[in-house]
């Protein structure tokens, strides 16, 4: 008789989901799923609204992630208003879309993952956490704290305060930058830079302690999807719209991000309420592509910034196949936080970062409006519809957690297979099967649009829908 | 006074959800000298630098209980973190660990009394609020 393992809650990750592993009767691993348990529907709550106020509404679905909603949404009405956004209104929502990734990317490297990697995957759950890491390595762990405050801290002096900050607004900023601000902005450069340079210093030799699970942690060839500069660079606010192959060359040519309908379909399944986009020229599910730090330095030419660009060099010394391991997020993250560093010192030291000019006045002058960027997690994208009183009668987010969701489920089967053999199951190896989904860094509140609870579990379930073996953790 | 930290946690649109932000919001209008003040929505891990550089730490936030409570608290290193929540005692325990910072802490629990979505404060939560500024009055003049 064939079994299913369940994994209930999944842990150290945002948002409320399962896995399900189905076993053979010879107790090899069948398929395994990710259940997203979650359900909020965000696009109904907002239809009647005034589009203006949707950057803020949009904001309300993630307190981990709000500002790339706000950059997301206030694109889409930035193409409703039909305005060109001043060049230093551009630029500031641009820092503080950095400053989201660098804060978020920290809060996943350093909290949620950092346990697995400096504590071990096959530490008693107890003791491989947050706190026990705390003791073992403060140093890392003071690190990952000021990362977190530089990026929140950005956010706040920007925004006004560092959770849902309403200043990204249709048309630009509400308001432009202080001399007293930007210089604070720059005196916390300095520390922050020591902090990921350090980090990258003690992550990139422990490498070597994880070639099992860097072969086995959705390691397979995908395509990959994000936005590039015009000549093919790193980009996270503005740009075109990239699909590539694995080894990183174009599948087709760029396009305007305005465009992603042509080429990208949502397929449901009955048994998860997180969506699965897919590349519509290859099908579902073999339309199967990875967005995200792994999959934007996976196929972009450079990053733009010297550091950063020589740790991208370094990561390249990596085989093609050996990129296609989601276990380098990790790595792909910190050359993120690098990046989102050297970049925001580069904007924010130029003297016209405080003009005052920062926002473009317009009515609606288009019934329909599509906003693209990058989120810490990879492509976001915001697509509203108004009536001729401004008010929303339609609308769709394609989060980027939703964008890897064929990926996840194939990289917990492709692990489950890998480590589970038989009923009976250490708990260790049920880890790895979390942390496969962990180096993504899911958001589910924002794929599913859901609130509440942030916990996953992990089931094993016969051929019969038996749960033969159950692991909670809340 | 003290170099006092007054943390107000919770969500302005759930209703009494928001009687932590609200007190800290009646508390900087005193214009208190030493009280610095921060409103979240989470304790996330870097308030614990905040916390290592006060005296003393209040932490208030809307209870599910029907009593008000007031108490000290103390780190817990022992807390779990599975996600980017945190407990106040976990908070004190970083700010302990990593900062060598042991601030005097307490937490004023208020009764809320209905969390849906909605803006502003029930009647029973706005009663609950002042009771709440009287708590806290008591503790910051308890120097």
């Amino acid at each position: 008789m064939s079994k299913t393992v369940t994994i209930d809650p999944v842990t150290r990750i945002e948002g409320h989901a399962k896995i399900t592993i189905m076993m053979n009767d010879d107790g090899t691993v069948d398929e395994a799923r990710l259940h997203i348990t979650q359900f909020r529907g965000f696009e109904r709550i907002c239809e009647g609204r005034p589009f203006y106020e949707m950057p803020s509404l949009m904001a309300r679905i993630c307190g981990i992630c709000p500002v790339s909603h706000l950059v997301a949404s206030a694109k889409a009405c930035d193409a409703l208003l039909a305005v060109a956004v001043p060049e230093t209104g551009a630029r500031l929502r641009r820092i503080m879309n950095l400053a989201q990734i660098v804060q978020s990317h920290s809060l996943s490297f350093f909290h949620l993952s950092a346990p697995d990697l400096l504590l071990g995957m096959d530490a008693s759950p107890a003791s491989r956490n947050i706190m026990a890491l705390v003791s073992s390595h403060p140093q890392a762990a003071k690190d990952g704290i000021a990362l977190r405050r530089f990026g929140q801290h950005i956010i706040e002096l920007l925004g006004g305060k560092r959770i849902h900050p309403a200043w990204i607004v249709p048309g630009g900023v509400s308001a432009p930058l202080t001399q007293e601000h930007r210089d604070e902005i720059l005196a916390t450069i300095p520390e922050a830079m020591e902090a990921v340079q350090r980090t990258l210093a003690w992550f990139k030799p422990s490498l070597k302690k994880f070639r099992e699970e860097i072969g086995v942690f959705a390691n397979f060839p995908t395509l990959l999807m994000g936005l590039v500069t015009p000549s093919g660079d790193l980009e996270h606010y503005d740009g075109r719209l990239r699909f590539a192959k694995p080894d990183g060359t174009p599948r087709m040519e760029d396009v305007a991000p305005e465009r992603f309908n042509e080429f990208i379909g949502e397929a449901v399944e009955d048994w998860t309420y997180l969506k699965f986009p897919y590349f519509l020229q290859d099908g579902y599910p073999d339309g199967i592509y990875r967005v995200g730090p792994l999959a934007r330095l996976n196929m972009v030419g450079r990053c733009g910034t010297p550091l950063a660009d020589a740790e991208l060099e370094e990561y390249r010394q990596l085989s093609v196949e050996e990129r296609m391991s989601s276990f380098h997020y990790h790595w792909a993250r910190l050359i993120e936080v690098l990046y989102g560093i050297e970049r925001i010192k580069e904007i924010v030291s130029d003297p016209d970062i405080l003009d005052t000019h920062v926002r473009a006045h317009a009515e609606p002058n288009r019934s329909e409006g599509i906003g693209v960027s990058e989120a810490p997690r990879g492509t976001l994208m915001h697509h509203y519809k108004i009536d001729e009183n401004g008010l929303i009668t339609w609308s769709n987010l394609i989060i980027a957690t939703g964008h890897n969701n064929l990926a996840m489920n194939k990289g917990i089967t492709q692990a489950a297979k890998h480590y589970i053999s038989g009923f009976d199951i250490p708990e260790p190896l049920l880890n790895r099967v979390e942390a496969v989904i962990r180096t993504y860094d899911p958001c589910l509140s924002c794929s599913t649009h859901a609130f509440g609870q942030m916990p996953i579990r992990m089931q094993m379930v016969d051929s019969k829908g038996m749960v033969v073996k159950e692991v909670s953790r809340q | 006074m003290k170099r006092t930290l007054l943390v107000g946690c919770g969500s302005p649109l759930r209703e009494d959800d928001a009687l932590g932000p609200a007190l800290v919001e009646l508390a900087a209008t005193k214009g208190l000298s030493g009280l610095t003040t921060k409103v979240v929505h989470q304790l996330t891990p870097e308030l614990a630098i905040d916390i290592a550089a006060s005296e003393r730490v209040i932490f208030a936030d809307a209870s599910m209980h029907r009593e008000m409570l007031v108490d000290r608290i103390k780190p817990d290193a022992g807390a779990s973190a599975e996600s980017h929540l945190y407990t106040p005692g976990a908070l004190l325990a970083l700010a302990d660990t990593l900062y060598n910072a042991q601030p005097e802490a307490w937490i004023i629990a208020i009764p809320g009394h209905s969390f849906e979505l909605r803006q502003g404060l029930s009647v029973v939560g706005t009663c609950a609020l002042q009771q709440a500024a009287v708590a806290l009055g008591n503790l910051l003049a308890a120097d």
